[in-house]
């Protein structure tokens, strides 16, 4: 953990050049030779301590002069991965080295009894560190035994796994401390607290030991090279001092003693092995190798975990969007089906609200699915909302794209206030052409994690507590977050556009499936052609025949029979003429499937006027007062079937009053006007009307009525007629866009209203 | 006389026919009638063939559209094409009111077009209405015999 003061700026710790700070840390000495001669020309003002010689009377001296004939040849060796174990100033030290330009960096630090012993005390720490991960099962298993291992090794009091998430932010995800000291298992730090020039030198630099934060750093002699007149360059070295400001930090925080391993993953920072112990505390060289080896293993063991929990997060994916097909398939509709399964769109892409705008692609007569409404699942801007943001998308996003962002706010500022929601989006274009569209929605990143320090709550330090405190970098990042959601990964926009092509194999599917349907009922619309086309002719036929003989034995016949012989003669002469009524019925609404509207401008009024003449005999026989309270409007239809409805229902609302006084009110509810709650079906602009005070309908059969053939009363009853004209007329409105329905109840009447659609498409 | 010469029905529907016929006989001017079932009697009867080698020219034809075998609209298209008997009046004497049968049997040059009402007393005025028309006030082809 490497978190900034608050009161310093934070781009300035981003430029701080902390490896060329010019010293290093007093618990080991660095001396810089040049080969071939071996002549020393740098070395750290704390020499005379480990090597008894001041650094005066070493430059510009051989390196043979603290160092034996063999320690130098192990040194010349080149640089070793761990530390060398030389004699140096008759005294065992163990020996970083690396070479600089000319130079040869030599970091020595005087071996402590335990690390004396032998050189097979670093490979039994290894061991020890290394068990323990080949038993661990599971990423966070695996990280718990690396930050028990690491604190056994070194009895620092806290050590934390720290891993970096894509925007640089950290998360501890395993930690191992002393009873004594605050615990930061889970939470997450700012990007802020590790600033850019640290990350890289992490990256070069695996291994960071502050051993005490309250030693003064030692100066280099002399502070710049002869040759280059510039300090040397500590990048490289074990020993670099430390920045005051980090030091302070940790001082602050009352940590005697920092250490930190590098976890890499294909070369690049995965994350930190971050110790803190109360007190100034050294780990030998060796150790210190020892915790490198571990976090290279770590770092192998992690990729493969990690590949794994790609593979088996893959998995899960492709079976959560097998589950999806499968369950849509089964579904009476896709949105149907959707609604039930919405858990499962959530979980493919990890968000927490989801919009699908399928447009008519799928079946239009599904309830919800019609026109723009989307589908909503989870947590989602509202329907509104969501067709606005698809409009912009559209326009926007570019056809067929995949769309990401988690900063929907900054981009489409409509739902900038939505970060609740919406701060993050990932979209798939469904339809290139139309603004179709899966979306995918995520909540602003403050609402899902836990932050490590409330902003709004500074908390004071108390004495003999290390904890952390509230920080101006972590205010300032907050505000750097504010309005963004957590990252999309690769995985989740594959899962994303692997969902789209499911999707629109399933709207394939669908489209396939409905044109097999329509085939299907091509060949059964032919078929039914020849049958309506055999009935017309073949069985009116025989059905004339009937009717004719009837006529023809009544005039001959009539006197040589009884009157109950006449009867059943009359009767069955009346059941040839309603059969073939029936058959004429049939036949003309079976037409209607195959009708083209003649749209035009048409006077309404004009076509009332020229029904209730046609039927004007009808209305006097029967004494039916004719109410038009108002002109009826100029509307677009098809005057002829138009003509039909309005026949139908004045013949229906003659037909169904057995008492005086009979009237049949004509009237509409115009654009504008309000409408009684039973004209509220539609919202259509002109609702017409056919109103009489006759015997009514029970509300049960407020729809039969319209179906064919089906009758309330017996066949001779009120006129008779075969059933079918509400059949007909409901037909003829739909084919305009428009509906009929009929509100009525028993004894109080009946309203047929109807409605005409939008004109012609 | 136009009298002399008979209608000619074409219709294989009995009891369309035998209410014509019965209408027919009823009429203070009887109409002569002669029927045939069917298509290729129709032809046989006006080329006179076979049964019907002695068979009078029709004044009329009265042609049924929808008949099992040959159908009204194949002897219709056939009389029309054959310069001999093309100014034969023939009209169509049909149940169907399909706009489809009455355009095509204009377009294959039927001279009228009539419905078969209704069973009862409409027949008797279409019958009125056929005689009245074709055989009092139109003049048909063959005109010297009328004169006669």
């Amino acid at each position: 953990m490497r978190p900034s003061a608050p009161e310093l700026d934070l781009s300035q710790c981003d430029r701080e050049p902390i490896h060329l700070l010019g010293g290093v840390q007093p618990h080991g000495v660095l001396l810089a030779f040049r080969e071939p001669d071996l002549t020393v020309v740098v070395v750290s003002a704390n020499a005379e301590g480990l090597l008894g010689l001041p650094p005066e009377s070493l430059r510009g001296q051989s390196v043979t002069r603290v160092l034996d004939a063999d320690s130098l040849r192990r040194v010349r060796a080149g640089p070793a991965i761990g530390p060398v174990w030389v004699t140096a100033g008759g005294r065992a030290c163990s020996a970083l080295l690396h070479t600089l330009d000319s130079l040869t960096v030599l970091e020595l630090e005087l071996l402590e009894d335990e690390d004396a012993t032998a050189e097979e005390d670093a490979l039994s720490a290894v061991h020890q560190l290394v068990s323990p991960l080949a038993l661990a099962r599971g990423t966070t298993a695996l990280l718990q035994a690396a930050a028990d291992g690491v604190r056994g090794l070194i009895g620092f009091d806290r050590v934390m796994v720290y891993r970096f998430h894509a925007d640089w932010h950290g998360e501890v995800l395993a930690e191992s401390r002393s009873a004594d000291v605050d615990g930061f298992l889970g939470l997450h730090f700012p990007a802020t607290d590790i600033p850019v020039q640290a990350r890289a030198l992490y990256t070069r630099n695996p291994l960071r030991l502050i051993a005490d934060v309250n030693a003064r750093p030692v100066a280099l002699v002399p502070p710049t090279l002869p040759d280059t007149g510039h300090p040397l360059d500590l990048s490289g070295a074990a020993l670099r001092s430390v920045s005051e400001v980090h030091l302070e930090y940790l001082r602050n925080m009352g940590v005697g003693a920092s250490f930190s391993v590098s976890l890499l993953k294909d070369g690049a920072l995965w994350g930190l092995i971050a110790c803190h112990h109360l007190s100034p505390r050294h780990v030998s060289a060796a150790r210190r190798q020892a915790c490198e080896v571990l976090a290279r293993l770590l770092s192998l063991q992690l990729s493969a975990e990690e590949r794994g929990a790609e593979a088996a997060s893959r998995a899960r994916r492709a079976d959560l969007q097998g589950q999806l097909v499968t369950r849509l398939g089964e579904g009476p509709s896709l949105p149907v089906a959707l609604d039930s399964h919405g858990e499962l769109l959530l979980e493919l892409t990890g968000a927490t609200g989801a919009a699908l705008l399928l447009g008519d692609v799928l079946d239009a007569d599904a309830q919800g699915a019609t026109g723009d409404t989307p589908l909503l699942f989870g947590k989602t801007p509202g329907e509104a909302e969501v067709r606005a943001l698809a409009a912009w998308l559209a326009a926007e996003a570019g056809r067929g794209a995949t769309f990401q962002t988690e900063r929907l706010g900054a981009l489409y500022p409509p739902l900038a206030a939505r970060t609740d929601v919406a701060a993050g989006l990932l979209a798939v274009r469904l339809d290139p052409e139309a603004p179709r569209f899966a979306l995918w929605f995520r909540p602003e990143v403050s609402h899902t994690v836990i932050w490590a320090g409330d902003p709004h709550k500074p908390a004071r330090p108390e004495p003999g507590q290390t904890r952390l405190h509230p920080r101006g970098s972590f205010a300032a990042w907050r505000e750097e977050v504010r309005g963004a959601s957590a990252p999309w990964t690769r995985e989740d926009v594959a899962a994303a556009e692997s969902f789209r092509g499911a999707l629109a194999g399933m709207v394939l599917r669908h489209a396939a499936e409905l044109s097999r349907l329509s085939r299907a009922l091509a060949r059964s619309n032919a078929e039914l052609e020849s049958f309506s086309g055999t009935v017309g002719h073949d069985l009116k036929e025989p059905l004339r025949g009937i009717q004719q003989y009837t006529t023809f034995f009544l005039e001959d016949h009539a006197d040589s029979l009884d009157p109950e012989g006449r009867e059943h003669l009359q009767a069955v002469g009346w059941l040839a003429r309603r059969t073939q009524a029936m058959l004429d019925d049939l036949f003309e609404y079976s037409r209607l499937g195959r009708l083209e509207l003649a749209w035009g401008e048409t006077e309404m009024q004009e076509l009332v006027d020229e029904v209730l003449g046609t039927l004007s005999a009808r209305l006097e026989e029967g004494r039916t007062e004719v109410r038009l309270p108002r002109r009826l409007p100029r509307v677009a239809c098809d005057a002829v079937r138009i003509r039909q409805v309005w026949a139908n229902l004045l013949t229906n609302a003659v037909k169904y009053q057995p008492a005086e006084p009979r009237w049949v009110e004509l009237g509409f509810l115009g654009p504008g006007e309000p409408r009684p709650a039973a004209a509220h079906r539609s919202d259509a602009p002109y609702v017409f009307f056919v109103r009489d005070p006759g015997i009514g309908i029970p509300p049960q059969f407020h729809e039969s009525i319209f179906e064919m053939f089906r009758r309330l009363h017996p066949a001779q009853a009120y006129g008779g007629g075969s059933g079918a004209g509400l059949a007909i007329a409901r037909r003829l409105v739909r084919l305009h866009g428009g509906d009929l329905w009929v509100d009525s109840a028993p004894g109080q009447g009946s309203t047929f209203y109807f409605t005409l659609g939008r004109g012609p498409a | 006389m136009t009298g002399t010469r008979p209608l000619l029905l074409v219709e294989d529907s009995d009891a369309d026919a035998v209410a014509l016929e019965r209408i027919a006989r009823r009429l203070p001017s009887p109409l002569p009638l002669v029927r045939v079932r069917d298509g290729e009697s129709a032809l046989d009867y006006l080329y006179q063939r076979g049964t019907y080698a002695s068979a009078p020219r029709p004044a009329l034809v009265l042609l049924d559209l929808h008949m099992p075998g040959m159908g009204g609209r194949e002897v219709l298209s056939r009389l029309k094409a054959d310069p001999r008997l093309r100014c034969l009046p023939i009209i169509i004497f049909s149940s169907s009111k399909e706009p489809l049968d009455v355009e095509g049997a204009y377009a294959d040059g039927a001279n009228s077009y009539l419905f078969k009402p209704e069973p009862g007393e409409q027949l008797e005025v279409a019958a009125r209405a056929l005689q009245a028309f074709w055989l009092h006030a139109a003049r048909l082809p063959g005109a010297e015999d009328s004169t006669a």
